[in-house]
């Protein structure tokens, strides 16, 4: 019993004095909590990196904007979840099926300041995607500029 | 006849504590203190040994790289100075026992590279120990000397042995005063 009393003393006093060096030290590990290393699995990318990876068939493309715009014009072969819509379904869409495959996801929506593709990641985390998800930083209209493969709607 | 009573008075007396567990004690517990001050001030550069190793999730990496080293310090500090010696000696037999299972799972796997395992780069020393066999006999060499450590009775040159030793001194005296 004592020798378990002191063996908990030594790790505790271990543990406070670690977090206390790590508080003052340039070397030292910035702890953070669940949430924030879910935060840092959403990667942006550009388009030629996505093009790579569309290239190379290694990842499934969802389009988060409405239904509308990916009518009119969407990267060819992508799926189109409006990010409402995503989230109205959350839970119950065979749509994401995909999740529980290999590939990678990469999603994009209308451009840097659209916030559906972030919106979309965090709702493919909050269902338990494990890997990276691959968001298109400046989003279809550099994909289109670039004139990589786009299809159209009549 | 007389050789082999002596041999087994030499291991019983080391069993309950003699001058060579002490130095054993001693060796052991400077050697922690000097893995684990390296360590201490580096530990970015311990994450990164970790994540060599290829086992913990990499949301542990960075609680490990903190608390092993402080761990080690700890512990060889209180073997240095003597005391709780046993708490001190079964937390090494412990980190030891860790350390040789991470060794023999990248054995396994076949994986050669720098076990990382005293961080001497800080000191501007080149001076790499590779993943091996002999890596493994030697923690194997570890955990025996702290075992041997935990099982002694008594730690001469020790804290608590002048404790108990003042503590004794103080009873016979008041036992007649």
């Amino acid at each position: 019993m004592r020798l378990l009393k002191d063996i908990i003393s030594i790790v505790v006093v271990a543990g406070t004095v670690s977090v206390v060096i790590n508080l003052f030290n340039p070397h030292g590990f910035v702890l953070v909590s669940r949430s924030s290393l879910d935060q840092r699995r959403i990667v942006p990318i550009s388009a030629e990196e996505a093009m790579i990876k569309y290239d190379a068939d290694m990842a499934v493309f969802i389009d988060a904007r409405e239904k509308a715009e990916y009518d009119y014009a969407h990267i060819r072969g992508a799926v189109n979840i409006p990010v409402s819509d995503a989230a109205a379904k959350q839970g119950t869409d065979e749509k994401f099926s995909f999740l529980d495959r290999s590939a990678e996801v990469v999603v994009y929506c209308d451009g840097p300041g659209c916030g559906a593709s972030e919106s979309m990641a965090k709702l493919f985390l909050d269902r338990g995607y494990r890997r990276n998800v691959y968001i298109i930083q400046k989003g279809f209209p550099e994909w289109e500029l670039r004139e990589y493969p786009v299809e159209r709607g009549e | 006849m007389s050789g082999e009573s002596g041999i087994k008075r030499a291991i019983s007396s080391m069993l309950y504590g003699n001058r060579l567990t002490v130095v054993i004690r001693i060796l052991l517990g400077a050697m922690l203190v000097f893995s684990g001050s390296l360590k201490i001030v580096d530990p970015e550069a311990f994450g990164r040994v970790i994540a060599r190793y290829d086992i913990l999730p990499e949301a542990l990496i960075a609680y490990a790289a903190l608390m092993v080293p402080a761990l080690e310090f700890m512990v060889g500090l209180s073997l240095l100075i003597g005391c709780k010696v046993r708490a001190s000696a079964f937390i090494a037999v412990l980190l030891m026992a860790v350390f040789l299972v991470f060794i023999s799972v990248n054995m396994a796997r076949d994986r050669r590279f720098d076990c990382g395992c005293f961080n001497v780069g800080i000191l501007g020393l080149d001076f790499a120990e590779t993943v091996g066999p002999w890596l493994a006999i030697r923690n194997v060499l570890f955990i025996t000397g702290f075992a041997l450590v935990f099982r002694a009775r008594r730690h001469l040159f020790s804290l608590e042995h002048y404790i108990e030793k003042s503590r004794l001194k103080n009873l016979e005296k008041t036992k007649y005063e």
